[in-house]
């Protein structure tokens, strides 16, 4: 029986793996100083909010995040000219938070010509209802600016979702003439 | 933390060869255990009063499927022995077979086989696991029994000609 075969070919496989002796003393050792790390950076944001946002920027000679361009800490870098932003959309499923910006060009008429969608789900992603959808049974079948991902095309625009880290899912959808690639691209999280 | 020690020392290996079983890689298995175990250790007041197995086992198989999914390991890892190894015996190469044929399955499908097969867990306990529906549990194993079918019987076939 294939059962039976599998099981005894997994026993055989793992029987001489063991773990180090030191594994719980060094993982101890990890967890306190990831737990004075975050406390160290919780301090230090505290403190650099309190100093003003404006601060960090002039003193490191960088641009600032825009507040305009952000969605639930996810940056979009690409812009096409003439895009307005709509006001977010958020919903929550269970534990998992969802902000969902879009931006628009209205041709005459009101007439949706171009669209950028970005939304931002943060949390245990892969318990929703969301995940199994687009992941379902099905494995990554597209990289899109360097990420592994699901990408579908329709005769409105383009979808692409990927998870950068088990509680960060993203999902941009374009419409008209805009890149799916450059505004994947210039995403900064 | 003295619970927390007790549980590395108890359960430590038999994590190790789950995470081991579900990415193929001695290395990341370490890697991954050791960074479920640190996940746990952070929250070890919350989590020690039930039983803490359960939850750093579902942090190693997430962790292990997203890692793939982001890297794309969907290469069929090559089977066989190199040429110079002597002919293994015939349970050393349905050895082989099996688990040259687990690590081709696409991420999601290889902890299914793991958690059903080498964990015992029930439908439910694995679709609990990897946050999916028990329907999806049973397609996802079909496909990969069916896949390991496939390779069995290939390697029959071409040990016969």
């Amino acid at each position: 029986m294939l059962e039976h075969d599998l099981k005894a070919a997994m026993t055989a496989e793992t029987a001489a793996l063991t773990i180090a002796p030191d594994l719980a003393e060094r993982v101890e050792r990890r967890a306190r100083r990831g737990r004075w790390r975050t406390r160290l950076a919780a301090l230090l944001a505290a403190v650099l909010a309190a100093a003003g946002w404006w601060l960090v920027p002039n003193l490191l000679g960088t641009p600032a995040a825009r507040p305009d361009r952000m969605i639930d800490g996810v940056e979009l870098g690409h812009l096409p000219a003439g895009l307005v932003r709509q006001p977010d959309l958020r919903q929550a499923e269970g534990e998992v938070t969802i902000t969902t910006a879009r931006w628009i060009h209205l041709a005459g008429e009101s007439r949706l010509e171009r669209s950028v969608n970005v939304s931002v789900a943060r949390g245990p992603i892969a318990t929703t209802e969301a995940w199994r959808v687009y992941s379902g049974e099905d494995e990554l079948d597209a990289v899109v600016a360097g990420h592994p991902g699901t990408r579908m095309r329709s005769p409105h625009g383009e979808f692409f979702y990927w998870a950068p880290a088990p509680d960060l899912a993203i999902t941009v959808m374009t419409m008209g003439e805009v890149s799916l690639e450059a505004v994947v691209a210039g995403l900064d999280y | 933390m003295t619970g927390f020690a007790d549980f590395v020392a108890a359960r430590g290996t038999a994590l190790l060869r789950t995470a081991y079983l579900t990415c193929g890689s001695v290395h990341e298995a370490e890697d991954v255990l050791q960074a479920a175990l640190e996940k746990a250790c952070r929250n070890w007041s919350r989590i020690d009063d039930r039983d803490p197995e359960p939850y750093v086992r579902r942090i190693i198989v997430n962790t292990v499927i997203s890692r793939a999914r982001r890297r794309a390991i969907l290469r069929i890892i090559p089977t066989g022995s190199p040429p110079d190894r002597p002919a293994p015996a015939d349970d050393v190469v349905l050895r082989q077979v099996l688990m040259d044929g687990l690590r081709a399955l696409p991420p999601r499908q290889r902890a299914v086989i793991v958690l059903r097969y080498w964990e015992d867990l029930t439908e439910a306990q694995t679709a609990e696991i990897l946050g999916c529906s028990t329907g999806t549990v049973k397609s996802q194993a079909a496909k990969a029994m069916a896949r390991l079918r496939t390779l069995l019987g290939e390697e029959v076939s071409s040990a016969g000609t």
